[in-house]
């Protein structure tokens, strides 16, 4: 009995723990973002609120907070609060598949470092991040305003074009994995990470990954250039705010799934595994932060094309060369 | 798709693209732009109808502010006209002459610049945007020490300009001229050689030839267009004959054409800057016609006639005779010209001004026509308008 | 524990879809219609196959309704033609909230409830490997026939779908 309510308590401190390090994770990544930006741009950044602008986020959400709340004109009301909702929720959902460091041993518990070690991880994975594309296109056709709704539509037709050659990357990890659970693909790992045995993959990942995390050079959905502001043009305080949140989140999120799926997750030599698993994160949040910082924006037909034409063929090409060799290696 | 009604979307005057108070109506299949029709006049000052109750000392400061990112190229062109119309063209001493060119090049420079970040901004290329501003921030600051303001400069005055260049500028701007074709290098490296850069402009806005003559383009649109115009060569100003420098003409009349027209531009820019800086011998730097430029401060103070011009010109300007000219000049955005006629009396009877940005906006609903909403943005960008000297 | 899930499960799926066939927003319908899929997938988890709960949701709520959702927003342009100026009014609001509710509680009990133990049905659990034997091993044939039978009806599709005009000129060209 005794062990079951340490063991439930375990598991709740564990949940608290990851939900308050993503949230820190997601504020502190804004400031990051800002701060890295700024120093590529010849800027300071935000540098005023604390030392070193540190308590910029806590700033931000004070000030998201006590903005008015606004409905516009005719919008489509319970989808239109419902949106953010929606972004940010199938962001946080996705992190409970995640491992992120070796089973802990806590007074004689094993404790997995994972929330839930679904058998079909990877498909839980895919299945979340393609309905976290109905808060973009929700959003977008609730506000009642043109650019959002054009904005609501880019993110369909992105979500479209680059979910199928995301899926199709990750075939030749779960071949050579031949598990859907992310423990068990960090496991498979313990050889060589599959971004040596299989680069192709994981570039045809990572390009996708850019692409669902909307980011430049695909951040069509949201080009404030274009379209102003984008799906989220009508939306202030802190529904806006949690459009922020679910994007960095998801930022956190889809840097952890390169991390498990290509990078050998928290396997690393000397180091704790979840210092390991936060490094390799961080090194690639720096790396869609840098993206950012020098690419130009495509156009969303050129995307469609970039996405139908090359990766998917390419994808495709890719599950069948991996399963050719695995059946020859085997054989 | 018979079953999609078309969207009109309203874009502008405020948007975050269109580059000041345009208002562009485009009416969309989808994202394709069916049509597209420009709505003008939100910046509309009166500046024509304004400067005929100015003396023509008066207007000047006006000028400024049609296209206020190159405001001395405004002085310069209004200048030469009522040069022109004085008849005092070739008294303008050569000091003079090579600051002016020097300026003029700098203005071109300092509008380019601001050309290239936005554009490069709309098309999402964040970094070029405070990359170009920082060069921009430095002829800026060239702009302050000559004439005291950093944006509408009134240094160009008639007859020569304000005042002389201050101790020490000379290698200031020689320094910021030999460094520049590496900052051109810098923004190319992001851009040019960039595939996303390429997919985003080329084949982009193409006007042809053809068009670009019957619309009346000018400046880098029209000679990315293929056309070899120049006003600088072709009816040349302010001595610029006498300078070594080439003038980029592309043929592929695409955006991309555009943006390297204008690189190459700031190139040779640079260069006319270097060979005026070699050229610049001490001397006046206004013209000796007392009734027309004020005189000196020293005269102003110590002599009865000097404080007379002063008082006549500042009170009551200078008679012109009575007659009609039109300068235009090669302005960065294109033509800029200016036609004043004078009925004898101390003001403009009448002054029309040809801005460059509002003949190349005519082009604009022809190029966007059955290309991308993203597209527009690019267009826009890179015919370089600017609304003040549209809506005047 | 897990009947009772079960009944929930399927209480909220009939409810969500006939909410989704009676809504005359078609935006509205489509989101109750992912509810649906969504307690749909969550009784496929129940009764042990969570393959075919997660292509639930990724084909189904990620994918078709997804397109559905493209579709309507190209043709429909305004969300709500007649302006209602007041707050969201409760019955709007209690249709989607009782379902959220009842989907978010069903999946927090299924995490403490094992896949495979719904009673009144044979406990198997069907895991990837084994679901992947027995599509693409015992009943290759018929999954080959009905896949074919798909790419048959989409061109199919696509050929009706297309617009008279061109049909005909491509008859006359070939005559």
């Amino acid at each position: 009995m005794i062990d079951g309510l340490i063991m439930i308590v375990l598991i709740l401190i564990k949940l608290g723990v990851i939900f308050a390090v993503i949230m820190t994770m997601a504020a502190y990544l804004v400031l990051a973002e800002r701060k890295i930006l700024a120093r590529m741009q010849l800027r300071h950044g935000p540098n005023r609120v604390g030392p070193f602008g540190m308590m910029q986020p806590l700033a931000d959400v004070i000030k998201l907070l006590t903005k008015e709340d606004f409905l516009p004109d005719r919008a489509d009301k319970w989808l239109f609060l419902l949106a953010p909702g929606m972004a940010a929720v199938t962001a946080i959902l996705t992190f409970a598949v995640v491992p992120f460091g070796p089973p802990l041993q806590v007074f004689g518990h094993e404790l997995p470092l994972v929330v839930i070690d679904l058998n079909v991880g990877v498909l839980y994975f895919l299945g979340l991040s393609s309905l976290a594309v109905y808060g973009v296109a929700l959003g977008g056709w609730a506000s009642n305003s043109k650019y959002s709704l054009l904005g609501g539509i880019r993110g369909l037709a992105q979500l479209i074009s680059y979910e199928l050659s995301m899926g199709l990357a990750l075939v030749p990890v779960v071949m050579l994995a031949r598990s859907f659970s992310l423990t068990d693909i960090v496991l498979a790992q313990q050889a060589a990470p599959f971004i040596l045995v299989n680069p192709l993959a994981f570039l045809i990942f990572l390009v996708s990954v850019v692409a669902e995390s909307k980011r430049t050079p695909f951040d069509m959905p949201e080009a404030e250039n274009e379209l102003v502001g984008g799906f989220h043009t009508e939306y202030s305080g802190m529904r806006f705010g949690l459009f922020f949140v679910g994007e960095y989140i998801n930022l956190v999120i889809l840097s952890s799934m390169v991390t498990v799926f290509f990078l050998g997750g928290w396997l690393g030599p000397l180091l704790p595994g979840v210092i390991w698993f936060g490094v390799k994160v961080l090194a690639l949040c720096f790396f869609f932060i840098w993206v950012r910082g020098s690419l130009p924006r495509l156009r969303y037909d050129q995307l469609m094309h970039f996405g139908w034409k090359i990766l998917l063929p390419l994808a495709l090409l890719n599950v069948l060369l991996t399963g050719a060799v695995l059946l020859w290696s085997r054989t | 798709m018979a079953l999609t009604e078309k969207m009109t979307i309203n874009m502008g005057p405020q948007h975050p693209s269109t580059h000041g108070v345009l208002q562009l109506i485009l009416e969309l299949d989808g994202e394709v732009v069916q049509k597209a029709t420009p709505h003008i006049g939100f910046l509309h000052r009166g500046t024509e109808k304004l400067s005929e109750h100015r003396t023509y000392n008066q207007v000047i400061p006006l000028t400024d502010r049609l296209d206020y990112l190159a405001p001395m190229s405004n002085n310069l062109g209004y200048c030469l006209a009522v040069e022109k119309l004085l008849g005092i063209t070739d008294e303008i001493p050569e000091r003079a002459n090579v600051i002016r060119v020097m300026m003029a090049e700098l203005t071109r420079l300092k509008s380019h610049l601001v050309w290239l970040a936005t554009h490069a901004l709309d098309i999402g290329a964040m970094t070029v945007f405070l990359y170009a501003f920082r060069e921009r921030e430095a002829i800026t600051d060239i702009y302050e020490k000559v004439s005291g303001a950093r944006m509408t400069s009134n240094y160009i005055r008639i007859g020569g300009v304000t005042a002389d260049l201050p101790a020490g500028l000379e290698q200031e701007i020689r320094e910021y001229a030999e460094s520049m074709p590496a900052h051109i290098d810098e923004y190319e490296g992001l851009l040019t050689g960039n595939k996303i850069w390429q997919k985003r402009t080329m084949g982009v806005g193409v006007i042809s030839k053809e068009d670009a003559i019957d619309i009346g383009l000018s400046g880098p649109s029209l000679r990315a267009s293929g056309v070899d115009w120049d006003l600088r060569r072709d009816a040349p100003y302010c001595g610029y004959e006498s300078y070594d420098f080439d003038i980029p003409v592309r043929t592929e009349c695409d955006t991309f054409a555009r943006y390297k027209a204008r690189l190459d531009e700031m190139r040779q820019s640079s260069r006319i800057i270097i060979q005026a800086l070699d050229r610049l011998q001490p001397g006046p730097v206004v013209a000796d016609c007392p009734k027309v430029t004020l005189p000196a401060k020293e005269d102003v103070v110590n002599t009865i006639e000097g404080l007379i011009h002063h008082f006549k010109i500042i009170t009551e300007g200078f008679k012109v005779e009575e007659g009609e000219v039109y300068v235009g000049i090669e302005a960065p955005k294109g033509e800029l010209g200016y036609y004043l006629v004078s009925d004898g009396s101390p003001m403009p009877y009448r002054m029309k001004i040809r801005p460059p940005s509002f003949v190349n906006l005519q082009a604009l609903p022809q190029m966007v026509e059955g290309r991308l909403l993203a597209d527009v943005i690019a267009i826009i960008g890179t015919l370089d308008i600017v609304l003040g000297e549209i809506d005047r | 524990m897990a009947t009772v899930l079960f009944y929930l499960l399927g209480l909220v799926t009939v409810i969500a879809t006939l909410l989704a066939i009676t809504r005359r927003n078609p935006v509205h319908a489509v989101i109750y219609l992912v509810n649906s899929f969504f307690a749909l997938a969550l009784l496929f988890y129940l009764l042990g196959a969570p393959l075919v709960a997660a292509w639930e949701v990724i084909i189904y709520a990620g994918a078709i309704m997804v397109l559905f959702l493209f579709i309507i927003m190209m043709l429909e342009l305004a969300p709500t033609p007649e302006a209602d100026r007041m707050g969201p009014t409760w019955w709007q609001w209690l249709p989607v909230l009782l379902l959220a509710l009842a989907l978010v509680g069903c999946t927090l009990m299924l995490i403490g409830v094992d896949a495979g133990v719904a009673q009144g049905v044979p406990r198997w659990y069907a895991t990837p490997r084994d679901f992947g034997f027995a599509l693409f091993g015992k009943y290759a044939l018929a999954v080959e026939v009905v896949s074919f039978q798909l790419l048959f009806a989409a061109v199919g599709a696509f050929y009706v779908g297309k617009p008279e005009r061109k049909r005909r000129q491509k008859k006359e060209e070939g005559a």
